[in-house]
């Protein structure tokens, strides 16, 4: 038996799956051979160190995220499962023309219950509305470590552009800008947390990728180069970190001319994103969005943008303001 | 797999998603620790973990049961993962994210280490943090199957069949693994005489 050998199977060894002989040959090795003994001990305090590899909990919204990238895909599994027959014959023979009429106007007060805009109509078994890509945010940090990275609410727009001001207050501070355009045609490869978590993805158009790092102010220009896209709503979303606490902000900006568009319904998670789409799209404001927002939210019908977001607020627990530059910013309550 | 897990499984493959509520409540933990230790960085970790998850929705139908649902699961994250290195090498990030990324053990044992803590604590996070560093060094074959065994607990047989390699192969190259992360952790010497 020489070293080279022992030192091969010193896993095997520690392991307890060494055939008999073999490990009778390896420990005599170890009465005469000092340094092998000394290998092996080492050897063995390095398996027993991994074996304590600490384990770090899952952040609070990873179960979210994950459930609710699922609840889409079983929607638009079920949104695109055939009507069966016998369900088409049985509406086809038990439902009167006054009936179908009273189902059309139940469904549109529905749909303009959910979000303010949406159109809704029966047609063939299916409701139909436009809508916006799902789009969810989260923040995964306590409050205190928050305050390390600051956003001032210094946004202005300009045409196609949003500059935003941030104050970052440590080197280990950052922020990743990516901004894209919310479109339609994409509806079938969006996920609620592709905005949230700047994951890299093919289906996000136009997008581009801005690093940052810096003690002090500095100031980063985000292009949302919508212009020659009409109908789509410009986003930046703005990751900031500091050390491993990180947030999210979004900034919605209007782009091109409002076109309407028709899409198969979303799941209700998407009814958030589409108010803000719709807020941007008619009322030519900017809105940012700041923090986690879950759950079905219902905003009426309103003229002015002010009322639907004072809605939405309400609904969702965030906070309203109007900033002087004329920008609406929604704020989770921290 | 117990009895409760197998009846979980089946009603995911009917695309149940309060059963899918249950299975990622089951596993995430476990995922999210082996993409973490992969990828070295929360964010990564949580894209592998959820892309894990979607995968496995669209995928549970053909899972016959002829590994047990935990080896297809890792087998499926290291695939993510893999798949999100051969992204990466294609596009590769900018320099002053991966600053970041470098600074992030830094700002973690910062956040960690908010005062003076007990030397049996500071002792830990020490330990915490070479063996950590160690790791990350390992090639990506090499670090899976250190954080496949020792972490979660997988058997040779298990690893081979998460990585497709015969289990031969497995064990030298396990072995050469922790030779290597014996090297490394060389620093951590005094602290075993402890």
């Amino acid at each position: 038996m020489n070293c080279e050998t022992v030192r091969e199977n010193l896993s095997d060894l520690i392991d307890g799956t060494l055939e008999q002989p073999l490990r009778f040959a390896i420990e005599n090795h170890f009465q005469d051979c000092q340094a092998c003994r000394d290998e092996f001990e080492t050897f063995e305090k390095t398996w027993s160190l991994l074996d304590q590899i600490p384990w770090v909990e899952p952040p609070e919204h990873l179960h979210r995220r994950i459930m609710t990238a699922i609840r889409t895909l079983h929607s638009q599994e079920e949104a695109a499962a055939p009507v069966p027959l016998w369900r088409r014959c049985w509406e086809a023979l038990s439902v009167p023309i006054p009936a179908r009429a009273s189902m059309g106007w139940t469904a549109t007060a529905v749909a303009g219950i959910l979000a303010i805009g949406m159109i809704a109509q029966v047609g063939t078994g299916n409701i139909t509305m436009w809508m916006s890509p799902t789009v969810k945010f989260s923040q995964t940090t306590s409050a205190s470590l928050l305050r390390a990275v600051r956003v001032a609410p210094a946004v202005s727009v300009q045409g196609n552009t949003a500059t935003v001001a941030f104050d970052l207050k440590n080197s280990s501070s950052a922020l990743t800008v990516r901004s894209y355009v919310l479109d339609e045609n994409a509806d079938r490869q969006w996920a609620p947390w592709m905005l949230s978590s700047l994951a890299p993805t093919s289906s996000l158009r136009d997008f581009q990728t801005v690093k940052l790092q810096a003690d002090g102010e500095s100031m980063v220009t985000v292009p949302v180069n919508a212009a020659n896209l009409p109908g789509k709503v410009g986003v930046a979303v703005i990751r900031m970190t500091s050390g491993v606490s990180e947030r999210y902000l979004a900034v919605f900006v209007p782009t091109g001319s409002p076109r309407d568009r028709v899409v198969t319904t979303q799941p209700a998670q998407d009814v958030f994103s589409s108010v803000i789409w719709k807020v941007v799209n008619d009322h030519r404001v900017t809105v940012m969005v700041d923090g986690q927002v879950d759950g079905i939210v219902g905003v009426p019908t309103a003229s002015n943008p002010l009322e639907c977001l004072e809605a939405l607020a309400a609904q969702s627990d965030l906070v309203l303001d109007v900033q002087p530059n004329g920008i609406y910013t929604l704020t989770r309550k921290y | 797999m117990n009895a409760e897990e197998r009846a979980i499984i089946e009603r995911c493959k009917k695309h149940d998603p309060e059963a899918f509520d249950r299975l990622v409540g089951l596993y995430q933990r476990r995922i999210f620790n082996f993409a973490l230790r992969m990828s070295g960085n929360h964010n990564d970790a949580e894209d592998i973990t959820a892309e894990t998850f979607i995968r496995v929705y669209n995928a549970i139908q053909n899972f016959r049961g002829d590994a047990t649902f935990s080896t297809w699961l890792f087998r499926i994250a290291h695939n993510v993962f893999l798949d999100m290195r051969k992204k990466e090498r294609a596009h590769p990030h900018s320099s002053l994210q991966e600053a970041l990324e470098l600074d992030e053990s830094e700002v973690q044992r910062q956040i960690e280490d908010p005062g003076p803590r007990p030397e049996q604590e500071a002792e830990t996070a020490e330990l915490n943090s070479i063996l950590r560093e160690a790791i990350d060094q390992l090639p990506d074959y090499q670090k899976a199957m250190v954080l496949l065994y020792h972490t979660q607990n997988k058997s040779y047989e298990e690893i081979a069949e998460i990585m497709h390699l015969p289990i031969g192969t497995v064990k030298s190259r396990l072995n050469r693994a922790r030779i290597a992360l014996k090297a490394k952790l060389e620093p951590l010497r005094e602290l075993f005489e402890t």
